[in-house]
């Protein structure tokens, strides 16, 4: 049978394999194409491409897989017996890659007895295997050094009692999954990993560890049986982010010539190898850190914000957040029209390309449909292309507030979320001093939850189009419509107008896939943007470090409504109102006051 | 929509295009004194006026950008995904707003061709391998006037502000 080996093989939320479900039914698959070597991926796309129908937690067949007859066995689970039976309805009529005979599809009896093996034990840590093996690891753990030592496993006789000294392969998938749990639910911290004298002929019992410990410093594999130098490339080529040391010595593949190349190829920010020095850690670290002003150790410290100065951040924020509550608010949305004049100007453009897998959140089979008619990405309309292309570049910049507006009911309902997750927003304003106004870029996401309110210019969907019916006729995918989250960048430029009231004189709405954002929130606090430009601070409704943002005592609660009020200038039961909506948070809080300032009432002021 | 109204402009939109990509072009120049000089004169040099916006470090002195810019990091490649802009009436000045992917060269070297495996003979090669791709949302204000009437792009960035709005996991590069 087959070992689960793949059992942590993915973060991918979009295509996770690793879907556990007491219901899940086993199919076992065999045909043309299905080898060792093959792409599991790949082949699972193939059967979803041509049947619709997803494999969970599916297995590449083993190079020491007892072959039943002719061909090797790919297993993978489906969700319910309904459609285990309607995958099995396609036996025979698959080829994969052109290869013959085609794919057999069958359903495999009794299948959790070993597809969760591993978690039989590791999943009940508190008796029997589990218990051993949590002992084991806590026992090998140094939390001091945040080292865990799990050198000569195999042979220490506290594991005798699991009975899986004699299945190395199965003891260790158990190990890191204790390990990845411990991880979890108990916090521990694992830098530096002893994987020294456990007999491994290859990486493949361990080649999941990336997924498991993807932050380790330092790792030993010495006094083991690993051959080929060249397996780190293959299995663990730019995964591990932060290894700086490696151990191998006492390993067949430490005489091999290219041992020494195949280690640096395999992990680029490697420093020590064997206790020798073969990078110069201060070039690797500057060369990867491309943010200015930063020291290589500050990498990763990419900011949300950045307003030219003070006075506008304030003001910005305000504007955005009242404006995006009037945008969200479909029946009202046109509303916002009286920002516009006749000589502004509106455009939405949508870039449909797919961000890498790789990002956890990332949505890869985003739909655009809804915008098809109003898309002036110029990208895809280029001048030399046809007089309809020519027209569509200008008929799709909306100009004038009558114009505007009807672009505005053409867009989906959507949802903003500036207040509930304002992490997610990044805002970049800078003045534009030849009009006296100022550009603003916002970047995040919305939700579309609805159609337009004018559904004349949707794209058609050819599900009524009785014409085109049956399998291989049928193009609803082109023009179906599915709402979901969607990232966007929205580049706003402001003029001031009469009795204060700003004019929006050209607004640039780029729509792309759903991904998680680049920067990393800090919690509020002064940011000084570097020397040059303006060095003016940044929001004022941003308090300064260590005083309390989020308040849980009474007494906190007090400081923080007080706090509230010198900012907001509110009365004491409009503040603590404020604070109460806000969770006792002060971020929320500011926010919630700034985008709506303007249906507070007079009286609600001290 | 009056289509013969704008045909004058549309004239020149061609040209805003290729500039678009040109200017992107420049962003993924490496060690040329020539192209680097070429691309510090397409900003502005009115130091008052100029914004330039890296990942939110701001610059108003486009030689000290492009010395930062060319001096860290490795090699970049940039892939327009889309753009769209509009022409300011009256002041004649084109707001940018581009989306586009960029690669960032794993194989070592750095722009200036130096690689941090230089004692062994591990990625000695030139040739860039480029990782998993960012995205990265640029805003560009550009002066029109200058833009059409010099047909070049010689003093006409008045404002850029280049973001990372999105990273992979699997990339060297840490931001």
């Amino acid at each position: 049978m087959y070992n689960n080996n793949n059992r942590y093989n993915n973060t991918n939320k979009q295509h996770g394999n690793n879907i556990n479900n007491s219901n899940n039914i086993t199919i076992k698959i065999t045909g043309g194409g299905i080898n060792p070597q093959m792409n599991g991926r790949d082949f699972t796309n193939f059967i979803f491409k041509k049947t619709r129908y997803n494999l969970h937690n599916w297995q590449v067949p083993p190079q020491n897989q007892q072959l039943q007859g002719q061909f090797y066995q790919f297993y993978g689970e489906v969700n319910s017996k309904n459609i285990a039976q309607q995958l099995c309805s396609f036996s025979g009529m698959l080829k994969y890659n052109n290869i013959n005979p085609p794919l057999r599809f069958e359903q495999v009896q009794n299948s959790n007895t070993n597809t969760n093996a591993i978690n039989s034990f590791s999943s009940n840590t508190t008796s029997g295997a589990g218990k051993v093996l949590n002992e084991f690891v806590m026992q090998r753990y140094n939390p001091t050094a945040k080292m865990l030592n799990l050198s000569n496993y195999i042979q220490d006789p506290v594991l005798q009692t699991t009975g899986l000294l004699n299945n190395t392969t199965k003891l260790t998938l158990g190990l890191l999954k204790i390990v990845d749990l411990l991880q979890k639910n108990n916090g521990i911290i694992i830098e530096t990993l002893d994987l020294s004298g456990n007999g491994f002929k290859d990486l493949s019992p361990i080649k999941d560890l990336p997924l498991i410990i993807p932050n380790l410093v330092n790792l030993s594999l010495s006094n083991n049986m690993i051959s080929r130098s060249a397996l780190f490339g293959i299995h663990w080529k730019n995964k591990f982010k932060k290894m700086r040391e490696l151990i191998l010595i006492n390993n067949p593949m430490c005489s091999s010539p290219s041992f020494q190349n195949d280690l640096m190829s395999a992990f680029p920010k490697l420093i020590l190898l064997d206790s020798q020095i073969i990078r110069d850690e201060t070039k690797v670290n500057t060369l990867y850190n491309i943010l200015p002003g930063t020291t290589p150790v500050e990498a990763g410290k990419l900011k949300q914000f950045f307003f030219e100065s003070e006075d506008i951040s304030s003001y910005t924020t305000q504007f955005l957040g009242n404006f995006f509550k009037l945008w969200d608010d479909q029946m009202n949305r046109n509303q916002l029209i009286s920002l516009y004049q006749q000589e502004s100007q509106f455009s939405i453009s949508v870039d449909s390309s797919i961000p890498p897998a790789s990002i956890e959140t990332s949505d890869q089979h985003p739909n655009f449909n809804v915008y098809n008619n109003l898309n002036r990405n110029l990208n895809k309309l280029p001048m030399s292309s046809s007089q309809n292309t020519k027209n569509n570049r200008i008929a799709r910049l909306y100009k004038g507030n009558i114009d505007i507006g009807t672009a505005f009911n053409q867009l989906p309902s959507v949802k903003h979320f500036l207040i509930e997750d304002p992490t997610n927003y990044s805002i970049q304003n800078v003045k534009y001093s030849s009009i006296n106004g100022m550009v603003i870029s916002i970047h995040g996401y919305f939700e579309e939850n609805g159609d337009p309110l004018d559904k004349a210019s949707m794209p058609k969907s050819s599900g009524g189009n009785t014409k085109r019916s049956g399998r291989y006729n049928s193009y609803s995918h082109g023009t179906s419509i599915k709402y979901g989250k969607k990232s966007f960048d929205r580049t706003i430029c402001l003029i001031p107008g009469d009795n204060g009231i700003p004019i929006i004189v050209s607004d640039l709405l780029n729509i792309r896939s759903h991904v998680s954002a680049a920067w990393n929130y800090e919690t509020p606090k002064p940011i000084t943007p570097p020397s040059s430009a303006s060095s003016t601070n940044m929001n004022t409704a941003m308090p300064a470090q260590n005083e309390i943002l989020i308040a849980n005592t009474p007494q906190e609660k007090e400081q923080l409504c007080l706090k509230v009020q010198q900012y907001t200038k509110l009365n004491q039961q409009w503040a603590i109102m404020l604070c109460e909506q806000s969770n006792w948070n002060y971020e929320l809080a500011i926010r919630g006051f700034n985008s709506s300032v303007g249906n507070i009432p007079p009286t609600a002021y001290q | 929509m009056n289509i013969n109204q704008d045909s004058v402009e549309d004239k020149n939109t061609g040209f805003i295009d290729l500039c678009v990509k040109k200017i992107l072009l420049h962003l993924d120049e490496t060690n040329n004194n020539t192209k680097l000089e070429e691309f510090n004169n397409f900003f502005i040099q009115d130091l008052q006026n100029l914004k330039i916006v890296y990942n939110t470090v701001p610059y108003n002195d486009s030689v000290k950008f492009i010395t930062d810019w060319y001096s860290r990091g490795p090699a970049t490649s940039h892939s327009l995904e889309s753009f769209d802009y509009h022409v300011i009436p009256g002041l004649g000045n084109v707001v940018v707003s581009i989306s586009c992917k960029c690669k960032f060269d794993e194989s070592g070297n750095d722009k200036m061709g130096n690689n941090v495996n230089s004692n062994t003979n591990v990625n000695n090669n030139k040739r860039p391998l480029y990782g998993s791709a960012f995205g990265v949302s640029i805003q560009l204000v550009l002066d029109g006037n200058k833009l059409i009437q010099q047909k070049s792009l010689n003093n006409v960035i008045m404002a850029l502000n280049y973001c990372i709005v999105y990273k992979p996991t699997d990339s060297l590069v840490v931001v």
